[in-house]
């Protein structure tokens, strides 16, 4: 296997495949005068700058999400003790809201990191995850209340009424879905398990004992988080090869 | 019908007040290579394009960032071209703008003009 081999077996694990060979044929191209220094170099260069986004994005994600659900349980907790809404429909809404919205807050973190603030789809993100967040905090305020619905109710309209804000949609619903689906999937066999190792209630001294239970959920988790992240890579892939067709055809 | 009717006015003005997208200092680079290369800009030309312009030679990861960033954004197009022994028969990938890529560094050139104006950076009094 001679170097541009290695080299493009190397990028086409980044890239696609005619994409990884364009780019080695430019290396090869120039390499011809500056070397094989110059060529393993730059090829290092491209590397790094394609894939930096990606375990950055996915760290953000990982943390944003664990933050916000530490934040929204204490939220609700708190506002709960102190104006005791009726237990129904509140409390349904606070659990499903704070389950959405936590995810909203990973895939927005994800999105920003990976794909950058003025990216369409991660605005989406954020748009729906402050309106979420406000609600939230400030639902025993009627005034805040009200807008944030009416803002939620318009928001919802002008996406549907475009295509491309309408796929953007599609993509913040299924990863956050794929997220929580993921979740709910590690509660439960993270719940079997624990049940495996020791039936009945788990103190802090049934933790200290058995800390394969502790592994098991996190590793579940990060792999709840690895799914919703490769949910949004590809449907984001998918939406941006659409719109440059559509762009190609406009052009 | 009437709330419908509305918001469908609504997201077509937003849709008609779009502004053309906002460029970075080297996007705007690398598209006006790109343009002064007409049909023969892939990422060998564009580099040397820009060392002989500017005096610095862009970094091929920069480059491809860029490049790839800016296709996804519909900014400029690719394709791909022929493949040549001098490439290890690689095909050559080359760029061009969009419609939207275009409009986007006319605003910024033009933006760049009238800050310009008036002001005699350009003349003899600095070289």
């Amino acid at each position: 296997m001679d170097n541009a081999s290695i080299a493009e077996w190397i990028l086409c694990r980044l890239t696609s495949k005619e994409r990884a060979a364009s780019m080695v044929g430019d290396l090869v191209e120039i390499g011809e005068r500056k070397g094989l220094l110059w060529f393993w170099l730059s090829l290092a260069g491209v590397v790094l700058s394609s894939v930096w986004r990606r375990p950055l994005a996915f760290v953000a994600a990982f943390y944003a999400g664990m933050w916000a659900v530490g934040g929204f349980q204490m939220a609700v907790v708190g506002v709960h003790a102190q104006h005791r809404p009726p237990e129904y429909p509140w409390v349904p809404i606070f659990l499903a809201l704070g389950m959405v919205g936590s995810a909203l807050w990973a895939m927005s973190f994800y999105a920003a990191i990976r794909y950058g603030l003025q990216d369409r789809t991660g605005q989406m993100a954020f748009a729906w995850t402050g309106l979420i967040t406000t609600v939230i905090y400030l639902w025993w305020q009627p005034v805040i209340l009200g807008v944030c619905i009416a803002a939620a109710l318009f928001l919802a309209s002008v996406c549907l009424l475009n295509g491309k804000r309408r796929k953007s949609v599609l993509i913040v619903a299924v990863s956050v879905a794929a997220l929580l689906g993921a979740e709910i999937l590690t509660a439960f066999i993270g719940s079997r398990y624990q049940h495996f190792l020791l039936s009945g209630p788990w103190g802090t001294r049934e933790w200290e004992e058995h800390p394969s239970a502790s592994w098991a959920y996190g590793c579940m988790l990060v792999l709840s988080f690895w799914v919703a992240t490769a949910v949004w890579s590809r449907m984001h892939n998918w939406l941006t090869r659409s719109q440059r067709l559509e762009s190609e055809v406009d052009g | 019908m009437y709330i419908l009717d509305n918001l469908k006015k609504i997201n077509y003005i937003v849709v008609l007040m779009k502004p053309p997208a906002s460029l970075g200092e080297f996007e705007q680079v690398v598209l006006l290579a790109i343009l002064r290369l007409e049909k023969h800009a892939y990422g060998v030309t564009i580099r040397f394009e820009i060392a002989a312009c500017t005096g610095r030679e862009p970094a091929p990861g920069a480059l491809y960032t860029t490049l790839d960033r800016m296709e996804e954004k519909g900014i400029v197009h690719s394709w791909f071209g022929e493949a040549t022994a001098r490439r290890g028969g690689r095909a050559k990938r080359y760029f061009a703008l969009t419609k939207a890529g275009l409009a986007a560094l006319v605003s910024a050139q033009r933006a760049y003009r009238s800050l310009l104006d008036g002001l005699d950076l350009l003349g003899d009094a600095n070289g």
